[in-house]
């Protein structure tokens, strides 16, 4: 016997059949039409070195980010320190920020300091780093903040010295977050183009997703279509890693804050001012391209004198991260829903990040070739949604779990139904998660570089780079700005958001 | 014939490691609570009532109305839980307020049935109040509220008083007791407090494993234990073999061997309450000659522990171990106590076969 409760079942039901339209849809038609190619693909022994150097360049690069980054975790989730507010904004805004405008940072350091001519692999190796060290720092730290130190002071009070039960107590905890971290750095690594192609001169260097952008820039699609198999492959594997460990062995119980000794206190303000100078480096640099003469003139014409295609690019990068960040929002409200209160599998939510830009993009511009009517924008918008899913689940699906399903439980005891008692309690809890949400995805796919170039999208972020290769560093410049004032002013509101989202919870 | 509020009819469910499996009724406007140890199904069966998890088998009636298959808003229980739930979105003006959405009351009635809750409860001054800056006693009482504005006919209590200190306890008690005999609605009560499910109680439930080890009233439970398990868990008791009768037994001769033979047989095992002892702690006087009656001439104390009205004293008789309640600190290391025949209950097995 059972009581009927269709709302569990309804409410998150068109967001799942809709992750995985979005999501295998244009996967399926992509790998069908480019079946043929796969054996030819496959059997290529550069296309397969190239493919073994891009694993081993992205495991690396988290490597040293994870190195870096787990002190800078304890460091945040331990110690009190001052300007601790700025830097973790500061942290979780390189984390967002797009990476073409890190990397175009990067190039001006290098062309002004004489060093253009090194290998490009340590650039973009650098600008990888930056940019997912924050990420660990983030998300190992604010699960660090949750674990109670009884083992480690036990472990002390029997005679082990604190740097062996960092490494033997400590880490081994703390090990789900470390992976989950990890792997999702790698992801970003491996499926990273906007850097390769701004610091990579030209098509010298170039990672798998870079060079199946290439193979289908110069026409080659279905070469282009089987290969990314290959990266929605490993991103799988490394989604897998990332769920091994649940969070749930973290006591939420207690916030630890602890001794400091004289060495620990030199060592977290050492490892502060090289981690300032470090991540305001690219500020820094950018500021003063933006104030030198020719940038300021070009603008200060911003919004007159630029061309046509630029104002369109704007325009367009504005509908699509609008239209992306509600329709994601909408959508990962539910597929939270599902997980938090059904046990819907958190790794179906993930399953987008498998696809990358390069499946999403190119599957998306194959249903635009069968469906001509349909308005590429809309497509673009569609491609940005199925990417930026999980995002938008992370960000609700951490409010969603700290709000007790007692809530639901008692207004239904008290006359109401599921579906009032989630509107009238939940919702309203999740309303500034909700908002963060929006921005963050706003911000995030205002700055995508990947699925619009394999639309042919005429975005920001493909402007900067078209403009780029085409010399113009002036334009490109200009391009890069206006990505970082839109992500500041969103990530700004997305950041005050996520505290009182974070309170609510 | 008495009217059931609530029937709990051969209902079933299988959760985890624990399978439950009982029926029960509470008479219409009755408190009945639920004690038992932990993992024992307590909570479930409130959750089961609440309609907040689905039976296996079974029914459930209340008021006479099968509510088995209806989705828990549907039901007219209401359930306050042990972290009472307010919704920090609203005050605790709000939070009472809630259930009365579906009543499509005017501005003034509302406002008017919701201060007469609020003074029900006795938290007048506090309607404004974030839920932030309640303390656990007046978060309770805004469930509480909250949990009559809905006008149940069954109101469920899951460990309610878990999150106060013992005085806090004492009143809050004494105060759903109240609300409850004034309002007259059926309530189920669980506790992990023994003392304070007899004391609250029309009806107690002690429930083991999923399953109903005794029903009765509160003194029953505590007089008239079923088993060593129901006697055990409802307080301190003294449970020894049979064969301390031989050893300790006071009684004119003549009568002796009719007690040891006629009474007791050698398989069984006698409880009784350490309170219901006589004590003689003062070395000197003469003990009371009751009879018959068991008497542990100066038994080894092993323990005393202070209990503010009294100490509990742990003593030694010819190695079998007593419990026995003394108003004053014992003066020596020995101690002198006694049981009345008629205070003492027999087991077999663990189920009582006299009293």
């Amino acid at each position: 016997m059972s009581t009927k409760d269709n709302f569990r079942r309804t409410y998150p039901a068109i967001a799942i059949v809709l992750l995985f339209i979005l999501c295998l849809a244009p996967a399926i038609m992509e790998w069908i039409s480019g079946a043929d190619s796969v054996l030819s693909v496959f059997s290529d022994i550069p296309t397969l070195i190239n493919l073994g150097n891009s694993v081993l360049f992205s495991s690396l690069c988290i490597l040293v980010s994870v190195i870096l980054g787990l002190p800078g975790a304890y460091i945040m989730a331990k110690y009190r320190f001052p300007l601790k507010g700025f830097f973790r904004w500061v942290l979780t805004f390189l984390m967002l920020i797009p990476v073409s405008v890190l990397a175009l940072s990067t190039r001006f350091l290098l062309q002004k300091t004489g060093l253009d001519s090194i290998n490009p692999l340590i650039p973009i190796g650098i600008v990888l780093v930056m940019s997912n060290t924050p990420l660990v720092i983030y998300f190992v730290g604010s699960r660090w903040i949750f674990l109670d130190d009884n083992c480690e002071s036990c472990a002390r009070s029997l005679g082990t010295k604190s740097a062996k039960v960092f490494f033997s107590i400590t880490t081994p905890r703390m090990r789900s977050e470390i992976a989950f971290s990890a792997s999702l750095a790698f992801i970003r690594c491996f499926s990273d183009i906007a850097s390769f192609k701004i610091l990579g001169n030209g098509s010298e260097t170039v990672n798998t997703c870079t060079f199946i952008y290439n193979l289908w820039q110069s026409g080659n699609h279905n070469a282009a279509q089987a290969l990314s198999l290959a990266p929605f492959v490993i991103t799988y594997i490394a989604l897998m890693v990332m769920f091994l460990d649940s969070w749930k062995d973290i006591s939420r119980e207690k916030r630890a804050v602890v001794a400091k000794s004289f060495m620990s206190k030199l060592f977290t303000a050492i490892y502060l001012l090289i981690a300032f100078a470090i991540f305001l480096s690219p500020f820094v640099i950018f500021a003063i391209n933006i104030l030198s003469g020719s940038t300021m003139s070009s603008i200060s014409n911003l919004f007159g004198s630029m061309k046509a295609d630029g104002t369109r690019g704007l325009l367009y990068s504005a509908i699509i991260s609008v239209s992306a960040a509600l329709i994601c929002t909408l959508l990962s409200k539910r597929l939270s829903f599902a997980i938090a209160r059904n046990g819907f599998p958190t790794t179906l939510a993930f399953l987008p990040l498998t696809f990358g830009a390069a499946v999403l993009g190119m599957g998306f511009s194959l249903i635009g070739k069968l469906l001509p009517f349909v308005n590429p924008l809309i497509l673009a918008i569609l491609a940005t949604v199925a990417r930026f899913i999980p995002v938008s689940v992370l960000v609700l699906l951490s409010a969603i779990l700290g709000i007790p399903e007692d809530f639901s439980n008692v207004s239904r005891t008290l006359g109401f139904s599921a579906r009032y008692s989630f509107r009238s309690i939940d919702s309203v809890l999740l309303r500034p998660s909700f908002f963060e949400s929006f921005f963050v995805v706003a911000f995030l796919s205002f700055g995508e570089f990947g699925t619009p170039a394999f639309l042919k999208g005429n975005t920001v972020p493909t402007q900067l780079v078209a403009l780029l290769e085409s010399g113009d560093s002036t334009g490109a410049c200009i391009m890069a700005t206006i990505l970082l004032l839109v992500s500041i002013v969103f990530y700004s509101v997305a950041y005050g958001l996520h505290k009182k989202g974070t309170s609510n919870a | 014939m008495p009217e059931f509020g609530l029937v709990c009819n051969d209902i079933r469910k299988k959760y985890h490691k624990l399978a439950l499996d009982l029926s029960f009724s509470v008479n219409k406007g009755e408190l009945i609570s639920i004690i038992g140890p932990s993992g024992s199904g307590k909570s479930t069966i409130l959750r089961l009532i609440s309609g907040l998890d689905t039976i296996d088998d079974g029914s459930i009636l209340i008021d006479g109305k099968d509510i088995t298959n209806l989705r828990p808003e549907q039901r007219n229980t209401t359930i306050v839980l042990p972290d009472y739930a307010l919704f920090p979105n609203m005050n605790v003006e709000k939070n009472i307020a809630y259930p009365m959405r579906t009543l499509h009351l005017s501005r003034e009635e509302l406002k008017a049935e919701v201060r007469r809750l609020i003074e029900q409860v006795n938290l007048t001054g506090f309607e404004k109040r974030t839920i932030d800056e309640l303390t656990p006693m007046e978060r309770l009482k805004t469930a509480l509220a909250r949990a009559l504005a809905a006008k149940p006919s069954v109101l469920l209590l899951d460990e309610p008083l878990s999150l106060l200190d013992a005085e806090e306890r004492l009143v809050l008690r004494n105060e759903i007791k109240e609300i409850q005999r004034s309002t007259g609605i059926t309530t189920v009560f669980v506790s992990n407090n023994q003392e304070e499910a007899l004391s609250i109680a029309d009806k107690v439930i002690v429930l083991r494993n999923g399953r109903i080890e005794q029903m009765g009233s509160p003194e029953d439970i505590y007089r008239r234990p079923c088993s060593e398990f129901t006697a055990t868990f409802t307080g301190e008791c003294n449970i020894l073999p049979y064969d301390v009768i031989l050893k300790t037994l006071r009684v004119p001769e003549t009568e002796r061997s009719k007690i040891i033979y006629q009474c007791f047989g050698p398989e069984h095992r006698l409880l009784f309450r350490p309170e219901d002892m006589v004590v003689n702690d003062m070395p000197g006087l003469p003990f009371p000659e009751f009879f018959p009656h068991l008497r542990f001439e100066n038994a080894k104390i092993t323990r005393c522990e202070y209990l503010g009205k009294e100490y509990l004293v742990t003593a030694q008789y010819d190695g079998f171990t007593i419990k026995v309640y003394t108003v004053y600190k014992p003066a020596s290391d020995t101690i002198t106590a006694g049981i009345r025949m008629t205070k003492i209950l027999e087991f077999n097995d663990g189920k009582l076969i006299r009293h």
